[in-house]
């Protein structure tokens, strides 16, 4: 069974990402800011990261090029809430350092779970 | 079915409490428009979500299962808003004001102050003058920031010493120096110098591109000074680098004046 990590500091956005992953078999591991998910991400057990950008104490960019130097291999889906907090255009930059998807909320749940699948059979047959 | 857990619990099944958000340290939501927006599509985001899965669970002759779909179909209505909104605020970019940038300069510095490495000495010359730029205050932070960031950077483990400055060039000697369409009697000119080991002169051209950066692997992502050219190209103003190797490195910023008091 596939491990996805879920770093998103919106509580309410997290539990239901959670319970969408759970329904479908996935085991879900869930950190509120970035900071917490570098210090307790573990790239032996973790198959798929799904990471805000706009976050709290670590910016998701940092943490996506964090996670990727800690493992090479893994797939990671980059979100944003499409609003902007300077200029450029965070998802654009999240694809440009090595995010292997990224959508913009709100978007559809079943979208973001097929992207998922397709990603993890990547992953395997790597 | 799967489980789950927080990353940080070891075995623990007792939630965490909610922490209050600091923003000490990740990118800053805007609080205009981008922000709120970047807050309504996650709100929007987790009710179509649930709504959805709900919809999906409902048997088909479920009386509820209409209402369900009715609000994932009023949360597309929503977005559309969203979009709406954001598409104005891609037109204006930034709310601008006549700002005295002396005042945002000293912000920047008192904001950077208590973080400055052991080692690092700030010696400042900010005039106490009112000078005001057409701008938006959080921008300019940014870009002041972003600075003093780099210059510290540069300076990291050997120390030296960070010197801002600050003053007003007229417009015939700005002409000269930066390429760039004049739009103001006069220009404020900021300078960060530092007395780091420098950057070569052949990398001197780079200096500002996207994901260029002369720090080692994992300390920097290149994108701090081109988010510094970018924002002060959007004032109609210029950044400029002075640097040799073993000869540290100045970064001018020239800004059109909107009014100057002295």
């Amino acid at each position: 069974m596939s491990v996805i990590l879920i770093i998103e500091d919106d509580r309410e956005f997290r539990e239901m990402l959670k319970t969408a992953l759970i329904k479908n078999d996935y085991n879900v591991l869930e950190a509120d800011n970035g900071k917490e998910a570098l210090i307790h991400f573990k790239p032996g057990v973790t198959d798929l990261v799904i990471t805000d950008l706009i976050m709290p104490e670590e910016d998701g960019l940092k943490v996506l090029i964090k996670i990727r130097e800690m493992k090479n291999s893994i797939k990671i889906i980059a979100i944003s809430g499409g609003g902007k907090a300077g200029p450029g255009n965070y998802l654009d930059l999240a694809k440009a350092l090595g995010a292997d998807a990224v959508f913009s909320k709100p978007f559809s749940v079943n979208d973001l779970l097929l992207k998922i699948e397709d990603l993890l059979k990547l992953e395997h047959s790597d | 079915m799967g489980r789950s857990k927080n990353i940080s619990d070891h075995g623990s099944s007792i939630s965490r409490p909610e922490r209050k958000k600091s923003y000490s340290g990740g990118i800053k939501p805007d609080p205009f428009k981008g922000g709120i927006v970047h807050d309504l599509n996650t709100i929007l985001m987790t009710i179509s979500g649930y709504a959805g899965m709900m919809a999906e669970d409902l048997p088909e002759n479920s009386p509820f299962k209409d209402t369900t779909l009715r609000i994932v179909s009023a949360v597309e209505r929503a977005r559309s808003l969203t979009d709406r909104l954001l598409a104005s605020e891609n037109q204006n970019q930034v709310d601008k004001i006549a700002v005295n940038i002396i005042d945002v300069l000293k912000e920047s510095i008192d904001f950077a102050l208590p973080s400055l490495p052991p080692g690092i000495s700030l010696n400042c010359d900010i005039p106490p003058a009112e000078i005001s730029v057409y701008a938006e205050p959080l921008q300019l932070l940014r870009v002041f920031l972003n600075l003093v960031t780099n210059a510290v950077h540069s300076m990291e483990g050997k120390g030296g010493i960070l010197s801002v400055g600050v003053k007003v060039l007229d417009k015939n000697k700005v002409k000269s120096i930066i390429k760039k369409d004049i739009v103001s009697e006069k220009y404020v000119v900021i300078s960060f110098s530092d007395s780091g080991p420098g950057i070569d002169t052949s990398l001197k051209g780079k200096i500002f591109e996207p994901y260029f950066t002369t720090k080692v692997h994992g300390k920097g992502t290149g994108l701090g000074l081109s988010v510094v050219r970018e924002i002060v190209n959007e004032l109609n103003g210029e950044a400029e680098a002075t640097s040799g190797k073993n000869h540290g490195t100045v970064f001018d910023i020239y800004l059109p004046v909107y009014k100057e008091f002295n």
